[in-house]
């Protein structure tokens, strides 16, 4: 399937799609990141797809996670001028504030002592996925593992991850 | 809170699924975003924690994962102890063709190529490291330095190269990874290349190259005659920096040749004959504008003057 297939399949679905990005809460935006889609496929010439519909799921679903990381970079950055200096302000520093440096290495140390309690492997398999970047199911097969048990690891690391973050913001 | 906690935990395994690009039950995964408005906020927030928790850890400066062949040890045979056990190696032979990754190294100033099982064949600069797996002879993984591939082409079974925390997957090619320094360049000189197929999408042609840097990737227009010139002993940049041209100069020659800030982002186009610098690299100063000093136990480029 070439990129006019994906086009043929963007169409056919458009309804679905546009639900898909409301459900993820997208709002009174959903039009316009529809379009966004739309523009994505055009440009980005791509090879054979096995399953279309998958991959432009994937696509709006890549599209909303990456807006509400800009969201909430924003909003942290927000937050943290706001505190530092007693008001808000348009002028925003990007360099990392001594603060933001403290935060940064209490919560690595935290993520460490998370990783070390799931065990090694799971915390080997969190490493090479999250760190390294490396696909699922490449993992699986490095490990020589199934991918249900490198999801079922993924879940012990994550949860432990998670569940520091939650006590560290709690405190 | 048992309902807090159920949410939870289907967001939990919602984000793990997701996130493997195999993941096809996405009418499933909608459905369930649609159940409640809560799902939504919840899947984001979590992939989010996570996301800042994974950018915390460090990278660790370990090896990563090589599974080790198990050592076979031949227990002394007694009679008909053989055919009773055959059915037991017979599920050990299995388990072994699983994945069989191995590290193929060179050091700075050296160059080796590797023949694949397939046919395909890989040119390995210096300073150089790749992952690649006897089972498999179609993936192989670039960790550093730089890496021409000459792909014996096969549809149903494309040959794929990761790097950088991305998948380049070959339709029909010949092809230039580097990676050094947190960035990725890519350089086609024959057929073509998906980068990120699934995610970004990406196809490079033949005199097209990729610059990946700090996640974003840029098009970028290439000499196709000199994509993986090095393997001559020639250097080749349109536009590059100093930085970049001292990083190649010391894996290719085997020394430690930094720019200096001053020159550091300066821009050089132009070719640059590596065999005769290896003698000597100060040789290279009047063709980069520069002056090259031993300092130490390395070589800088600084400003002339």
């Amino acid at each position: 399937m070439d990129s006019s297939g994906l086009e043929a399949v963007f169409l056919a679905n458009r309804d679905t799609l546009l639900r898909f990005l409301r459900s993820l809460g997208a709002g009174d935006a959903a039009e316009d990141l529809l379009h966004e889609l739309w523009m994505r496929i055009q440009t980005a010439p791509t090879g054979p797809i096995a399953s279309p519909l998958s991959y432009l799921y994937r696509m709006a679903n890549n599209l909303m996670l990456d807006r509400h990381r800009a969201v909430r970079q924003a909003e942290k950055r927000d937050r943290e001028w706001t505190e530092a200096t007693g008001g808000p302000s348009l002028d925003r520093s990007e360099e990392p504030s001594a603060e933001r440096v403290v935060i940064a290495r209490e919560q690595a140390a935290l993520a460490e002592t998370a990783l070390q309690s799931v065990g090694d492997r799971a915390a080997r398999i969190f490493r090479r996925h999250r760190i390294d970047g490396i696909e699922q199911r490449t993992v699986a097969a490095e490990f020589g593992v199934s991918l249900s048990t490198v999801e079922g690891d993924l879940r012990k690391a994550y949860r432990a991850i998670i569940d520091a973050k939650r006590r560290y913001d709690e405190a | 809170m048992a309902e807090h906690d159920d949410i939870d935990a289907q967001t939990l395994d919602w984000v793990v699924r997701t996130g493997s690009d195999a993941f096809d039950d996405w009418p499933a995964f909608h459905a369930w975003l649609e159940a409640d408005p809560r799902h939504a906020a919840a899947y984001h927030a979590m992939s989010a924690d996570i996301e800042e928790m994974a950018a915390s850890v460090p990278a660790e400066s370990v090896a990563p994962v090589v599974v080790p062949m198990p050592k076979r040890r031949w227990p002394v045979w007694t009679g008909g102890a053989i055919a009773a056990s055959l059915a037991f190696f017979v599920g050990y032979e299995a388990m072994e063709t699983r994945a069989h990754p191995y590290a193929v190294e060179t050091a700075a100033g050296a160059m080796r190529t590797v023949q694949l099982a397939d046919g395909s064949s890989i040119a390995m600069g210096g300073a150089t490291r790749l992952m690649l797996d006897r089972d498999d002879p179609r993936i192989a993984t670039l960790e550093r330095g730089e890496a021409m591939f000459v792909v014996r082409h096969d549809d149903r079974d494309p040959f794929e190269v990761s790097v950088g925390g991305a998948r380049l997957v070959d339709v029909g090619t010949a092809f230039d990874v580097k990676h050094v320094r947190g960035e990725t360049r890519v350089a086609v000189s024959e057929g073509a290349v998906d980068y990120n197929p699934g995610r970004d999408g990406i196809r490079l042609v033949k005199g097209q190259g990729l610059l990946v840097r700090d996640g974003k990737p840029t098009v970028t227009a290439v000499d196709v005659a000199s994509v993986g010139s090095w393997r001559d002993s020639v250097l080749a940049y349109e536009g590059a920096t100093l930085a970049e041209v001292a990083d190649d100069l010391s894996r290719a020659l085997g020394i430690d040749l930094r720019a200096d800030p001053t020159v550091a982002k300066r821009p050089f186009s132009g070719s640059i004959a590596t065999a005769k610098l290896a003698s000597d690299p100060r040789l290279a100063g009047p063709l980069l504008g520069v002056a090259i000093r031993k300092r130490g136990g390395h070589w800088v480029m600084s400003s002339r003057s």
